[in-house]
């Protein structure tokens, strides 16, 4: 961990890639467990892998936290990062009801061209 | 406007995907209604979760969804104001029941998938209402799972005594995110249950 002023920069962290790797596993599996006749184990395997992903994830933020080595500049990020995080997930969402409101009006073939 | 000739690798796609499926933009046409044709659009199940009529508003559980997940957007308020004026008893007592509050919803969503495959023949293959109504439900299901384990982490650490009056966005991030899951339910509400 360095600090540059009063910026802060966090160690190089392996854990967004096991995540990413995590959420893959997760979403295969889940595709592939409703499939007629699939099996949840896949789905089970990307489960832990995020279980201990976010043990980890969570451990190592609290220790910051507790030590009161987080900076203003650091929470400030957080809290913009909360920000557009839940903005990506309405915006996510908003996509799901849009494909509702098409199946509910009377025709699929809406040209746009 | 723009090119839309099938390129070999597309017509090679379409032939192992779905054969006879006919690729346009905006890409509106299901995989099954290549084979149902229109009928896929009417393809539904028997009977639905929508509201069934006032003399059975009680036996409605995405109603009963409603008020429990509105009710822990109540209790987290609550939490997050008894933790601003220092009360952490108070704060971590509401957190507690908004945590069982999310494990309720979780538990009545179980109940309501055991019901719909079972008794009202509403499953992944009945059609696109089908489809849209576990990919909107399953989704936001998801969230709430992901917004239940993030108060858990909040409780516990209330617990333990990591969060003061002034520091606690750990806890108030969890906040944002419930009442984010909430306000997504009420749309959900609104358009798959009371308007589906």
């Amino acid at each position: 961990m360095s600090t540059e002023g009063s910026y802060y920069v966090p160690e190089q962290s392996k854990l967004p890639l096991a995540a990413a790797l995590g959420m893959g596993v997760m979403a295969f599996g889940a595709g592939s467990w409703v499939i007629e006749g699939g099996t949840s184990t896949v789905f089970l395997i990307g489960t832990l892998i995020m279980a201990m992903v976010m043990y980890k994830w969570w451990s190592i933020v609290i220790q910051e936290n507790t030590q009161g080595i987080v900076s203003d500049q650091l929470k400030h990020s957080y809290v913009l990062g909360m920000y557009w995080f839940i903005f990506s997930e309405l915006m996510f969402f908003c996509l799901l009801f849009w494909i509702v409101i098409l199946r509910q009006s009377t025709s699929w073939s809406l040209d746009w061209r | 406007m723009f090119d839309d000739t099938a390129t070999d690798a597309a017509i090679a796609n379409a032939t192992h995907l779905w054969n006879g499926y006919d690729a346009t933009w905006p890409p509106l046409v299901t995989p099954d209604q290549t084979v149902n044709g229109d009928v896929a659009k009417f393809i539904g199940p028997q009977e639905a979760m929508s509201f069934p009529g006032w003399s059975q508003i009680f036996g409605w559980l995405p109603l009963w969804n409603t008020i429990v997940l509105i009710s822990s957007s109540g209790t987290v308020h609550v939490a997050h104001h008894a933790l601003k004026e220092g009360n952490r008893k108070k704060f971590v007592q509401w957190l507690g029941l908004t945590v069982a509050l999310g494990v309720i919803f979780l538990f009545l969503q179980a109940e309501e998938y055991v019901h719909a495959y079972q008794e009202l023949g509403l499953t992944l293959e009945s059609g696109i209402y089908g489809t849209t109504f576990f990919l909107l439900t399953g989704f936001h299901g998801a969230h709430v799972t992901l917004g239940t384990i993030m108060l858990l982490i909040a409780f516990l650490r209330g617990l333990k005594g990591h969060f003061n009056e002034a520091d606690h966005f750990g806890f108030e991030a969890a906040a944002w995110y419930w009442h984010f899951v909430d306000v997504i339910w009420i749309g959900l509400f609104i358009i798959v249950y009371v308007l589906g």
